[in-house]
């Protein structure tokens, strides 16, 4: 389960690839119904990259990451209402408030390990859906939020077509950011405390402090989709905190690949449309939800990327 | 002049006493070897200097360092290195990879300047990745510059690991039963390895259970016997002292050789 | 002073439900140390199997109850032998993913099944208030207080007595030394499971007349049910009784005091302190790994 080691040309080839059908998707795309589906797509993929770093490249988990997306869209919406601020302040400001909030909770929480982890950070997740749901004064309540129109420069932006060149170039950056941190020091020292914490200290890497950096940053990438799902959609929900949201978002990692920054795209991907294809048959959402899930994570545990990368070189050395 | 020392340490768990008033020194350049029965508590030794367990009492310098108190990491941050008797080798990257982690502390590790795939994190990779193709080849991996770690045999996957020690430019190795599981043509390389390292003026500490090995190569070796500092000298001395003899292998046979 | 006694009593009962769940978590932990996210709908399975086999099978109460009970069991242990078995040595993380996708599979095959509603249970001994120091009680509480009481008591006997009892201790203690002693871990594990999936559709069953039941119950009962397990201390079955009582009285003291609307959150937060300070839980002796 390795990866090339730093590359030598400038730019990442699947970067440029995943440009070119960004910038090409749109020729194919009949209305708006069909933006609005990719702009959610692309939302999703941005979360599951931070979220990714997190579960495949560091070895952790989070069954609660919807709180912080819910959180920096709440937080971008608030700050733009209450406060006034313009929206891309309000964005900035709502990412870092986000940050702070789980670089406090990492510190206690990723002490633990495995099954603790996980239901600490499942505890967190449902408190978070808890307050967003119940303080109405500040969330809106169960029936959600509007939210103002992002603006700049006194130019509003609402229309979901424009929604998808920013967010298109949203997923990029995220994807050129993963794509540097994985090949340096910090990400090699990510996959070292996943592999063995105990060689990791032994190279002087601060297993406690590595792990609560990785932890933001996964929480900003989540606020950041966060806000602009929220922008994007003029709407949020509590819902967008809940708890089969976080588990849908584990999901997307766990199928599209671990250690695998495309396969997080992918797996948002596939996600995202079987959502929609099922929009229609919403009683069978769960089965197949839990059905993917467990045949995944029985047959596939690498995910799809990974484990078709690795048929692929098996077939090539054949 | 880097010197290790250890001052009247002593690690209980519970109410067991695994290491008693243990205090020895080693300095650069010099190959000390830790040797002792079963269950003496020579990892418990090499922990304790590392920092993966605790000293109840005593304390441990590096240098002018008083390295007893800090964890794991901020140890190895000051020029301390070790290897595993269970390899812990980062199974999940390349071999190329496992040794560029041992320059971690040597740099730029910011998560921002990381992200942003900043000019000197570049440099750094390349750096990185020619300095450990000259540890691997330094350490006898030549063939195996470009493998992964799954397809890499046990021998070599030992040498990787003091390869990745080495990265990180140590003043003080400690080394947990290098030849472990090799057979004598690999263990002849690692005879080699060792003295070189030392030659370049690394403290080096040994734990080993081939004799051959640790006679020929240590300046000074330390037994121990249930917890406690047995005897300290040359292999000379050492071959020679009959509670040693008597510790390894039964009063009987101190009996014998005295005879 | 008879608000408190209320709240106590509404307490004993939830906190009795969520304890008979949490020592089903602790089995299956100790038997396996596998975190069971699909507890909870063992519990659910257990109420509406019961919903479904007398009011579409018109069989009768008394029938019914044993039905679902051996159902349940019968779904946990096909669990075991599907799911976990074929993953026995992967990671906690690749377990735990594994239980949630079951619980959703579950749950969703419910929702199929039966629908989004509530259903309703008769309880089992009629439904007139009884007046006990001032507080009123639902004559289904004493039931479940008294099934509380039993279990415990058969748990004792099991684990102390029996042969299969000790088995499934050994097991949890160090698998491979039972295994060299000739326990069959194998189907211990497969036992674990099936016990406890009883166990949590007895809880279903108990608590249905009460609190009704949905295809949905599962999510929260279960997520409680393993508060009261980590409050126990995750390996310590009994220990789980206690915590899952704590639970219950807690967090009806919580919606009494402060707000219904946090009642819920009672047990996470709980969860977070546990976690974050005493990770082996409140009734066991210090020890668990942590770093």
């Amino acid at each position: 389960m390795s990866s090339p080691v730093a590359r030598k040309r400038r730019v990442d080839p699947g970067l440029l690839l995943l440009a070119a059908i960004l910038l090409a998707l749109p020729l194919i795309l009949p209305n708006r119904f069909y933006y609005d589906l990719s702009v959610k797509l692309m939302i999703n993929a941005i979360v599951c990259i931070g979220l990714n770093l997190l579960i495949g490249y560091a070895g952790q988990i989070s069954l609660g990451h919807a709180a912080f997306f819910a959180l920096g869209g709440y937080a971008s919406a608030l700050l733009a209402e209450r406060l006034g601020f313009p929206s891309l302040l309000a964005l900035v400001c709502s990412a870092a408030l986000v940050g702070l909030l789980a670089y406090l909770v990492a510190r206690p929480i990723l002490r633990l390990k495995g099954n603790y982890l996980a239901m600490a950070t499942l505890g967190f997740g449902i408190i978070v859906s808890i307050l967003v749901n119940q303080e109405l004064w500040l969330s809106g309540g169960p029936d959600g939020k509007p939210v103002q129109a992002f603006s700049l420069f006194s130019f509003s932006i609402s229309k979901v077509e424009h929604w998808y060149f920013i967010v298109a170039l949203a997923l990029l950056a995220a994807v050129w950011l993963a794509l540097n941190l994985i090949n340096s020091a910090f990400g090699r020292a990510l996959r070292a405390l996943h592999s063995s914490e105990t060689a990791a200290a032994a190279m002087a890497i601060d297993i406690a402090a590595t792990k609560a950096r990785v932890f933001v940053v996964s929480a900003i990438f989540a606020a950041v989709a966060g806000s602009l799902f929220a922008y994007a959609e003029r709407f949020i929900t509590p819902g967008e905190a809940g708890f089969i949201r976080s588990i849908e978002l584990v999901t997307m990692v766990v199928l599209g690949g671990m250690a695998s920054i495309y396969g997080a795209v992918v797996g948002a991907g596939v996600l995202t449309l079987l959502g929609q294809a099922l929009a229609n048959f919403s009683e069978y959402k769960h089965v197949i939800l839990g059905a993917i899930l467990v045949t995944v994570m029985v047959f596939m545990p690498l995910g799809l990327v990974p484990t078709l990368r690795h048929m692929f070189k098996g077939a090539v050395a054949k | 002049m880097n010197t290790l020392t250890l001052s009247d340490v002593s690690c209980h768990f519970g109410g067991v006493a695994a290491v008693s008033g243990l205090s020895f020194s080693v300095a650069s350049g010099e190959v000390l070897s830790l040797i002792g029965p079963n269950g003496a508590g020579k990892t418990t030794v090499l922990n304790l200097i590392s920092g993966f367990n605790q000293a109840s009492s005593g304390t441990i310098r590096m240098g002018n360092a008083d390295i007893t108190s800090l964890p794991v990491h901020a140890r190895a941050a000051l020029g301390l290195q070790r290897t595993f008797q269970n390899l812990q080798i980062f199974f999940n990257m390349s071999a190329l990879e496992n040794v560029m982690v041992g320059f971690h502390q040597h740099q730029d590790t910011g998560v921002l300047s990381s992200l942003f795939g900043l000019q000197k994190i570049r440099a750094q990779n390349r750096v990185a990745e020619e300095r450990a193709h000259a540890l691997m080849e330094q350490v006898g991996l030549r063939s195996w510059l470009a493998s992964d770690t799954a397809s890499m045999p046990y021998g070599a996957l030992k040498r990787l690991e003091i390869a990745r020690a080495l990265a990180a430019a140590p003043k003080f190795l400690l080394l947990d039963e290098p030849a472990a599981g090799l057979n004598p043509s690999e263990t002849a390389a690692i005879d080699e390895l060792i003295r070189s390292i030392a030659a370049s003026g690394v403290a080096v500490m040994l734990v080993e259970h081939d004799m051959k090995l640790v006679m020929n190569i240590s300046q000074r070796i330390l037994v121990l016997n249930y917890g406690k500092q047995l005897a300290t000298g040359t292999p000379a001395e050492i071959r020679a002292n009959p509670r040693v003899i008597e510790a390894y292998l039964g009063v009987a046979s101190a009996l014998r050789e005295a005879a | 002073m008879d608000d408190f006694l209320q709240y106590l009593f509404s307490g004993l009962t939830r906190g009795a439900v969520f304890a008979i769940v949490g020592v089903g978590f602790a089995m299956i932990y100790n038997a396996s140390k596998v975190i069971n996210f699909a507890q909870g709908e063992f519990v659910m399975i257990g109420g509406m199997s019961v919903v479904f086999l007398t009011a579409q099978l018109g069989l009768p109460l008394l029938a019914a109850i044993p039905c679902a009970i051996v159902a349940t069991a019968a779904v946990g242990c096909l669990l075991q032998r599907l799911a976990i078995d074929r993953v026995r040595n992967a990671s906690p993380v690749t377990l735990i993913i594994i239980t949630i996708g079951i619980s959703i599979l579950l749950r969703g095959l419910a929702e199929i099944a039966m629908g989004k509603r509530d259903y309703a249970l008769p309880p089992f001994s009629g439904e007139s208030q009884m007046t006990v120091f001032g507080a009123s009680i639902n004559p289904q509480s004493l039931w479940v207080i008294a099934s509380l009481l039993l279990l415990m008591l058969f748990l004792k006997l099991f684990f102390d007595k029996t042969k299969y009892g000790k088995a499934m201790r050994a097991t949890a203690q160090n698998p491979m030394a039972a295994q060299i002693v000739g326990i069959n871990t194998r189907f211990i594990l497969l036992l674990s499971f099936g016990l406890s999936a009883a166990l949590g559709a007895m809880a279903g069953i108990l608590t249905a007349p009460i609190t009704l039941t949905r295809y949905d119950i599962g999510v929260m009962l279960g997520l409680k049910g393993f508060c009261a397990a980590i409050l126990g201390g995750l390996g310590n079955p009994l220990g789980a009784v206690s915590g899952g009582v704590l639970l219950g009285v807690l967090e009806a003291l919580a919606s009494g005091y402060l707000s219904s609307a946090y009642q819920d959150a009672v047990a996470f937060v709980i969860i977070l302190i546990v976690l974050s300070v005493r990770p082996e839980g409140l009734f066991t002796a210090q020890g668990a790994e942590r770093v």
